[in-house]
């Protein structure tokens, strides 16, 4: 994968990139808002770190907004020191898919990376990995080890939802949103059994689903 | 040795009276004072009159003893002139008539005579006393040519002022009456007056009340000419206050900048030395440097908080209506995956109504967070930690975390909402200021943060209880 880091602060940057290098992808690395632009439209970047508190009087937010409207399909995620947190609503809004307050440890970055990488895998990777566990969500199927885990359309739309959130939370109400219909009215009960289901299938693959009670499911990285 | 404070000077640093009081004070006084003055020239005006009056009597009365007592002889007052005092007068009246060269003819003898001093006008009116009373008196002098008697003859002739005194006392009772009706009508008139004077005052207070505690809008109600003025320099100082604040936001942001980035890249930088570190000690010692930054960089993050949740900071933060029950359950959600690598329990509850409350969505957030951080913080693995939204019946809206890990001990639960104040030695991580953060937010919102013993009996509740409906909690 090909990355663009955004950041004017050069230690950061480079500390940034060598974790993304290690982790495989290419880096370019730009320290302002024109440059950013020029590059974006040169390359073509699989994602993008951008940090929203560029030099020059140019705030990261119209840039940002540029960015999503240029491409729209590529993920960005925000990095800012502002602490206010409808700082990261705004961020959001303008077309950020993802956000992050500095300072942040290197592995949370990574993770946020892989995570993005994933959801917006699109045409280019059909192929969500989470858990040790690769889904082909063309052919609709499921590897653990290699090896074919057989499921159910309905066991595999809830692992879905939960291989594309991975290290989330993922309401109940959400994943039945997902599986079911308008007229469908099965509901969370239904839910509840998929996933114990769900569970037992996966049980000796080292992918874990966690229940959390009041908030929903979470599949561990 | 300081001088001892005159007691006026004390009286002077009381809180000034009242406007309507003042006003009142000034219209009723002086008037007070002019219906006295009134009063009492309607007095002179009364005497006077009465006085008149008995001395026509008087001069009428010598007229008639004159015309007749010189024919008489005798001690005899014409008939008419005894109907005239007894039936009209009720005055005790004594008289003599003395010859010329003031040789005693006939009456009293011992009447009171005027002054020498007052010459030998007539008719002259004067005053004295008599058998104990005082009496008016006149003196008439008149001209007699006759067969036996030629020359001047001199009347004296003295009442009690009896009647007088009545006439006088009851003109004057009538006349007070009326006064002080007038005073208790023009009283009430003052009132109202004065009330519908002060009428824009309550208007501007009212307008003033009605707005919310962040509506830093400048007044707008029209005003008379005297508080017009107030009502600028008001608005003006509205506005600086608004500029100070939008000020101190800019300000907060770009410090907020200014520090985090290069923390950040010093925390990256000594990740990568951590992972690069060849020996363990080395490994060690950076580790113990990486400790460190993550802990300024959670200082400043905290510090930061801080002041965004301030009262200062409060026209940046808008309110609305908000479901607490949503608000609680993303933010739970957000820390789902730090409770799990603790190996943490957490969970979520909350009834199926909305619970609604109006606050700032940012700074509520911000509040559960560090309550729900602080949990993590002190639990040990295999600790269940749980987030409730509840809208209990008599109280307003609430907000809990509860879990069952060392809990805080009863003495210390006071002192662990103030600032920078951390029970441990300090080695967890935490900077003492995620509580203090969680109590400023819940007393901006007037609601209350409590801590308490988890109900099985051990563990640490955090209760966050808001005002219920147009109340406070």
């Amino acid at each position: 994968m090909r990355l663009l880091v955004v950041e004017d602060n050069r230690s950061l940057a480079q500390s940034i990139a060598r974790a993304l290098r290690a982790g495989g992808h290419a880096v370019d690395c730009v320290g302002n808002g024109s440059d950013a632009l020029t590059a974006f439209s040169v390359g073509t970047h699989d994602l993008v770190i951008l940090d929203l508190s560029l030099p020059g009087g140019l705030d990261g937010l119209p840039l940002l907004r540029t960015l999503r409207r240029r491409r729209k399909d590529v993920p960005l995620l925000v990095l800012t020191a502002r602490a206010a947190l409808e700082d990261r609503v705004l961020g959001l809004d303008a077309g950020g898919d993802d956000y992050m307050v500095k300072p942040f440890a290197l592995d949370e970055l990574e993770a946020r990376v892989r995570a993005l990488l994933r959801r917006r895998g699109g045409a280019r990777t059909p192929e969500l990995t989470a858990g040790g566990l690769r889904f082909d969500t063309v052919q609709r199927v499921v590897r653990a080890d290699g090896q074919t885990l057989s499921l159910t359309p309905r066991e595999r739309g809830v692992l879905e939802v939960l291989m594309r959130n991975a290290g989330r939370v993922v309401s109940k109400e959400r994943i039945a949103e997902h599986l079911f219909d308008f007229g469908d009215d099965t509901g969370l009960s239904a839910v509840e059994l998929y996933v114990s289901r769900l569970r037992k299938r996966l049980a000796g693959t080292g992918a874990r689903i966690r229940t959390l009670r009041g908030l929903g499911y979470l599949l561990e990285e | 040795m300081a001088a001892a404070i005159p007691p006026w000077r004390g009286i002077a640093r009381r809180r000034p009276a009242s406007l309507r009081q003042r006003l009142l004070l000034w219209l009723l006084v002086p008037g007070l004072l002019l219906l006295f003055a009134l009063l009492y020239s309607n007095y002179l005006d009364i005497r006077h009159t009465a006085d008149r009056i008995q001395e026509r009597l008087l001069l009428a009365i010598a007229v008639s003893t004159a015309e007749h007592a010189f024919g008489s002889r005798g001690d005899l007052l014409p008939r008419d002139v005894e109907v005239l005092i007894e039936d009209f007068m009720r005055e005790d009246t004594f008289y003599h008539v003395l010859g010329p060269g003031g040789a005693f003819v006939t009456g009293h003898s011992d009447i009171p005579r005027p002054e020498p001093a007052a010459g030998a006008s007539s008719p002259h009116f004067y005053t004295g006393h008599y058998r104990g009373e005082p009496v008016r008196g006149i003196r008439y002098r008149y001209l007699v040519a006759g067969a036996d008697l030629e020359g001047w003859m001199t009347i004296h002739v003295v009442q009690t002022r009896r009647m007088r005194n009545a006439l006088v006392r009851s003109r004057l009772v009538r006349s007070a009456t009326h006064f002080v009706g007038f005073l208790l009508i023009g009283a009430v008139f003052a009132w109202i007056g004065v009330s519908r004077g002060l009428a824009p005052l309550d208007r501007l207070r009212a307008a003033i009340r009605r707005r919310s505690q962040d509506d830093l809008r400048p007044v707008r109600e029209p005003m008379p000419a005297e508080v017009r003025d107030v009502v600028k320099a008001l608005n003006s100082l509205l506005r600086r206050l608004q500029r100070s604040i939008r000020a101190n936001q800019r300000f907060l942001a770009e410090a907020s900048h200014r520090l985090r980035t290069p923390l950040a890249a010093l925390q990256a930088e000594l990740e990568w030395s951590v992972r690069d570190a060849r020996g363990g000690d080395e490994r060690r010692r950076l580790e113990q440097a990486l400790c460190s930054v993550q802990r300024t960089s959670r200082l400043a993050h905290q510090l930061l908080n801080l002041a965004q949740v301030s009262p200062e900071a409060r026209a940046a933060n808008p309110r609305r209506q908000l479901d607490l029950k949503e608000l609680a359950a993303e933010t739970a959600g957000e820390l789902a995956s730090a409770a799990l690598s603790r190996d943490i329990d957490l969970s979520f509850e909350a009834p199926r109504h909305p619970v609604t409350v109006f606050g700032s969505a940012v700074t509520l957030r911000e509040m559960l967070v560090n309550l729900i951080e602080n949990a993590l913080a002190h639990c040990p693995a295999g600790a269940r930690v749980t987030v409730r939204a509840c809208a209990a019946g008599g109280e307003g809206p609430r907000l809990e975390v509860e879990d069952d890990g060392p809990g805080i001990p009863e003495p210390d639960r006071e002192r662990v909402l103030q600032r920078f104040v951390q029970l441990e030695d300090g080695s967890g991580g935490g900077c003492g200021l995620g509580l203090a953060i969680a109590w400023e937010v819940a007393k901006a919102h007037g609601a209350r943060l409590s801590l308490h013993t988890a109900p099985p009996g051990r563990g640490l509740l955090a209760r966050v209880v808001f005002p219920a409906e147009g109340g406070a909690a």
